[in-house]
């Protein structure tokens, strides 16, 4: 009796790996071809003869219509996209919007206290770590003080 | 409190210079490198999936009609998101679309410094490893310490008129500043009302996010209607045309 259920369970196990790897497998090759015929379709907009290749398995998943993405948090509450795709491409994104529990953004912030008195901030510049300032570009950075700091600390 | 030492590594991404800063009791050691090759790579790859000016990222892609519907990804739907959640705060102010066209490149950045300081710096802060970690991207910067430390990170805001200069100084434990500035944008406004139209905006909250949004909406805005709609609730230092400095809450900074 003991052997027939070992027996037994051996069999479903093996053949429960079995789907598991067909699957798993044909889930791969799905991924792959999308991403396959995806990497097709944007070289297409460069490339005329590629244009021509059929886009039937790729976007057979997106069929034109609204598709809704997660909800994500954020500090203004629940935010949640969603994607309107037309022959494979999105065309349009609306945004669904939750209210904010606390009905506007707050952002209270006790924890930043001020330190110094404008009079005493070029005697005390020294003592700074961090420099929080307008410039975006690298050659605006290495005129800034920031920069100092950083190269100062070796 | 303990002595402590400072480590910083700058790095180059997004065609901007990072500025990564660890604190360490002084008689520890810490190699930085792991964690700035991390936050380095996911700038780099956050750079190609929403700079505006790579035909290959999603955004342009996505201007361009040409997003596949697999690349609506987690990522993109969160800035997206975002974007349109940061235009309706601030009534409109942050514009998350240029001529039209999805551009969400004044809210990347942040949300990008942000992410990086939540995935790689602040798990750091817990294992007493260390005691802050900071990350400054061009002017733009979040902070952390760890629970039981004295230490506050020690924050400047730049002067525009003399940018080796600070106008105010915060102290900054878990929290976020950034400024904005008219020059930035590469454009020279002819102000009727000086005293109305601001030359730069520094905004101090918890997150960078809300920050960033809010530094350049109040640019957007001018000092009137930036103090309106934020009705007090958010920190933050503005410098006028007239070279005016104001500070948050009615206090000189």
């Amino acid at each position: 009796m003991k052997r027939i259920i070992q027996g037994g369970l051996t069999l479903i196990i093996t053949i429960a790996m079995i789907i598991d790897g067909y699957l798993l497998f044909f889930r791969n090759r799905h991924v792959t071809a999308q991403s396959m015929v995806q990497t097709a379709t944007s070289t297409a907009s460069s490339s005329q003869k590629v244009a021509s290749s059929p886009s039937t398995s790729a976007h057979q998943n997106y069929q034109n219509g609204s598709y809704t993405g997660k909800a994500t948090a954020t500090q203004w509450g629940d935010v949640q996209v969603q994607a309107v795709i037309k022959n494979g491409k999105i065309t349009a994104v609306n945004v669904l919007e939750y209210p904010n529990e606390n009905g506007h953004d707050k952002e209270i912030n006790a924890q930043a206290l001020p330190t110094y008195k404008a009079e005493a901030l070029k005697k005390q510049s020294a003592k700074i770590q961090l420099v929080s300032g307008a410039s975006e570009t690298y050659k605006g950075f290495t005129g800034s003080l920031q920069n100092a700091l950083d190269q100062a600390e070796g | 409190m303990t002595e402590t030492k400072m480590i910083t590594k700058q790095v180059i991404a997004m065609g901007m210079p990072f500025s990564v800063k660890v604190v360490i009791a002084a008689d520890r050691s810490f190699q930085i490198m792991p964690t700035v090759q991390k936050v380095t790579q996911y700038l780099q790859h956050i750079d190609q999936v929403f700079s505006p000016f790579r035909a290959t990222s999603l955004v342009c892609q996505f201007q361009r009609g040409e997003l596949a519907a697999t690349d609506f990804t987690a990522e993109f739907q969160e800035v997206y998101g975002l974007a349109i959640r940061a235009q309706t705060v601030t009534e409109g102010a942050f514009n998350p679309f240029f001529k039209g066209l999805f551009d969400p490149t004044g809210l990347v950045k942040g949300w990008a410094i942000q992410t990086a300081f939540t995935r790689y710096l602040r798990p750091l802060l817990t294992n007493e490893a260390l005691v802050a970690a900071a990350i400054n991207g061009a002017g733009d910067l979040q902070t952390g310490v760890a629970a039981m430390t004295s230490f506050r990170w020690q924050v400047g805001v730049e002067d525009p008129g003399d940018r080796r200069q600070v106008l105010a100084a915060f102290q900054l434990g878990n929290g976020a500043m950034a400024t904005s500035g008219t020059s930035q944008h590469g454009e020279h406004i002819v102000r009727q009302d000086a005293t109305r139209t601001l030359q730069q905006a520094t905004i101090i909250a918890r997150n960078l996010i809300t920050a960033d949004i809010w530094a350049t909406a109040a640019i957007e805005l001018g000092p009137t209607a930036f103090y309106r709609i934020t009705a007090g609730q958010l920190q933050s230092v503005l410098v006028d045309q007239t070279d005016q400095v104001m500070g948050e809450a009615g206090q000189s900074c």
